[in-house]
């Protein structure tokens, strides 16, 4: 196996170990995501793709095994460090999870206050990133005031706008209708032949078919045939 | 240095984003601080007026009131002064003027209204610029002139006349008294405002003699109000100690005599309300306890949301150190913003709603709703005071939460 932007060894993430209530969500997941690549998480529900996703995505932290980011041990870093890895990362949820009440340009621009960009320049690179994506007239809108559609397409920008190496990207049509899904799944395609690698779980066979690599996972394993 | 300013901005920001939240918050912290500020102002302005009466404030003050009081102590508790002592004080060197006094308590109409009666020699009500004339504002009628044998002259305060069906100058109030010289119809010569001093709301005035017959204390005084050139109480204070104690009149023989100067009365003071002030501290104590876990408690308003924002911010980069600047700035300015509201609120009790309810726990006799205007200073002090909590109060009760949330991975902080 060529060695990736993204390599997994022996991944595993137990819930609540040594309890009753013990889930094993993932079982010794070895993989490699190369750069640029659009690569697909597919399996049935509760197989364990959110994990892998999250794991990967330096979210949660594995019971056991190793991620590497671009070379990073993701295991070895402190809660710091991981959070300067997550500023080389975007996440588009598959809830959208944005912060309410907050217009949409903020919204977009949130991640990068910390890094001490004026409002002034945070709202132009919002303003470019909507154009892109079509939501130009809705900067100043807050998300529960716009559609379903139209809020994955701004946790999308807000993937976009720190320029990342990497997209996570968590069921994103599973709460939209087939229009709305269509129109992401371009976009989506779009970022990737950008030069993005991009990382979907998805049941969606729109977004599998313009997939580079797939990878399918039952019960937290992955299936030997995968890829 | 910008991106610090940036996370405080977003910090201010978040208190519009959760409303719900923010205003419990304030509301819960609004609550405990308003009382403890109103108290606090109140024990302030009795301290200021007490203060102002045994003429400890300014100068022109200083000059209306006496120095020295002197009284009576007969087994070791106070007596009535025999007023030929009054005599030598009076040559001695230093002293300006000595003037008995007479204050009693009476009780007057059908709800048995309890006052205190003050009587001064005629001289002295009559005399152009007296205390009495500059510290009594009469708002109509006269200061008593009655004399010895004569139906007495009152004077009464306007609250005090409210309270008793509306007393107007010239009435003739039921007899009060029956002394060896038969009974006495005393008749209201002038009404003075009584709001504007805690201490005449029960006030009636009369003169020296007709108060010596109303109690029917002929040749006594409660004391006698010495006045001394300056720098000169505390060596008077000593020979009237002196001299009066090894006085070989009748008088003199049977009565010790106790002088209380300016100094000793102030000295006093803190100790009085200091006890008021201190019960009142105590419940302040308990009142900020509960606070803290009613603001623990309200803070869980909006909290699962407010753990799942924290969890994207997580996931989108941001540092367990900026996330809890963030909501340190928060914290402070809903601490603020509460004690900035809870110092309006306070004044606006003290000043529109003349201390209603609370003015009864620091001034006997004051109803739920006082009659009087009641004092209160709102110092520097304790309004810093209640910035200091409001603030201790909210960040105590958002930080643990807040730091919890940000060390959680933002996978589960999310779900």
């Amino acid at each position: 196996m060529n060695r990736g932007l993204l390599e997994t060894e022996s991944l595993s993430r137990t819930y609540h170990p040594g309890t009753s209530s013990e889930v094993r969500a993932l079982s010794d997941v070895s993989l490699a995501i190369p750069a640029g690549s659009y690569v697909v998480l597919d399996g049935p529900s509760g197989s364990g793709k959110t994990t892998l996703l999250s794991l990967l995505g330096a979210l949660d932290r594995p019971t056991s095994g190793r991620v590497r980011f671009a070379d990073r041990n993701l295991e070895d870093c402190s809660d710091v460090e991981l959070a300067r890895q997550r500023r080389r990362m975007g996440f588009v949820f598959q809830d959208f999870s944005l912060i309410p009440r907050l217009p949409t340009w903020e919204n977009i621009t949130y991640p990068q206050i910390p890094r001490g960009l004026s409002a002034a320049k945070r709202r132009q690179a919002a303003d470019d990133v909507l154009s892109r994506l079509g939501l130009a007239a809705k900067a100043d809108t807050p998300p529960e005031e716009l559609s379903g559609g139209e809020q994955q397409r701004v946790a999308v920008a807000r993937a976009l706008i720190g320029d990342p190496e990497v997209i996570f990207a968590d069921e994103p049509t599973s709460n939209l209708d087939r229009r709305a899904a269509a129109e992401l799944a371009a976009i989506l395609q779009e970022i990737n032949a950008a030069g993005t690698t991009l990382v979907v779980s998805t049941h969606d066979t729109d977004l599998k078919e313009s997939a580079s690599l797939v990878f399918l996972l039952e019960d937290g394993r992955l299936r030997d045939d995968t890829a | 240095m910008s991106s610090l300013l940036s996370i405080a901005r977003t910090g201010s920001a978040a208190i519009l984003l959760s409303p719900l939240r923010s205003s419990v918050t304030v509301m819960a912290v609004i609550a405990v601080l308003v009382p403890y500020l109103v108290g606090i102002g109140l024990v302030e302005g009795l301290r200021q007026e007490s203060r102002i009466a045994i003429g400890a404030g300014t100068p022109a003050e200083k000059e209306l009131l006496p120095d020295l009081y002197v009284a009576a102590n007969q087994f070791g508790r106070r007596v009535p002064i025999p007023l030929e002592l009054a005599e030598p004080i009076r040559k001695f060197d230093g002293v300006t003027r000595v003037i008995p006094r007479i204050v009693g308590r009476i009780t007057l109409g059908k709800e048995n209204v309890e006052a205190v009666l003050v009587g001064m020699p005629r001289e002295e009500l009559q005399r152009r610029g007296s205390s009495i004339q500059r510290l009594t504002r009469l708002i109509d009628g006269q200061l008593p002139r009655s004399q010895h044998g004569e139906a007495p002259q009152l004077v009464i305060g306007s609250g005090l006349a409210r309270k008793l069906d509306n007393l107007q100058v010239g009435t003739v109030i039921p007899p009060i008294f029956r002394s060896g010289g038969g009974e006495k119809t005393p008749r209201i010569t002038g009404i003075f405002q009584s709001e504007i001093s805690p201490w005449q709301s029960q006030m009636i005035l009369t003169t020296f003699e007709s108060a010596a017959e109303i109690f029917d204390q002929r040749g006594l005084a409660t004391d006698l109000l010495v006045f001394c050139r300056q720098g000169q109480p505390e060596a008077i204070r000593s020979r009237i100690l002196q001299s009066l104690t090894g006085s070989s009149t009748k008088a003199a023989a049977s009565h010790q005599p106790s002088v209380t100067s300016r100094t000793d009365l102030e000295s006093l003071l803190p100790a009085g309300l200091g006890h008021r002030e201190g019960v009142f501290n105590l419940l302040f104590v308990i009142a900020f306890a509960i606070g803290i876990l009613v603001i623990l408690v309200t803070s869980g308003f909006g909290r699962p949301e407010r753990r799942r924002e924290i969890g994207i911010l997580k996931a989108t980069g941001w540092q367990t150190d900026e996330i809890l600047i963030r909501s340190l700035v928060e914290s402070l300015l809903l601490g603020l913003v509460s004690a900035a509201v809870a110092i309006l609120v306070a004044l606006a009790w003290l000043k529109w709603f003349n201390g209603f309810w609370i003015a009864g726990i620091f001034l006997a006799g004051v109803e739920t709703q006082p009659a009087i205007a009641v004092p209160y200073v709102l110092a520097a002090q304790p309004a810093g005071l209640a910035v200091l909590v409001a603030c201790l109060l909210v960040t105590t009760g958002s930080a643990y939460s807040t730091w919890r949330t940000a060390v959680t991975p933002p996978a589960e902080a999310m779900r």
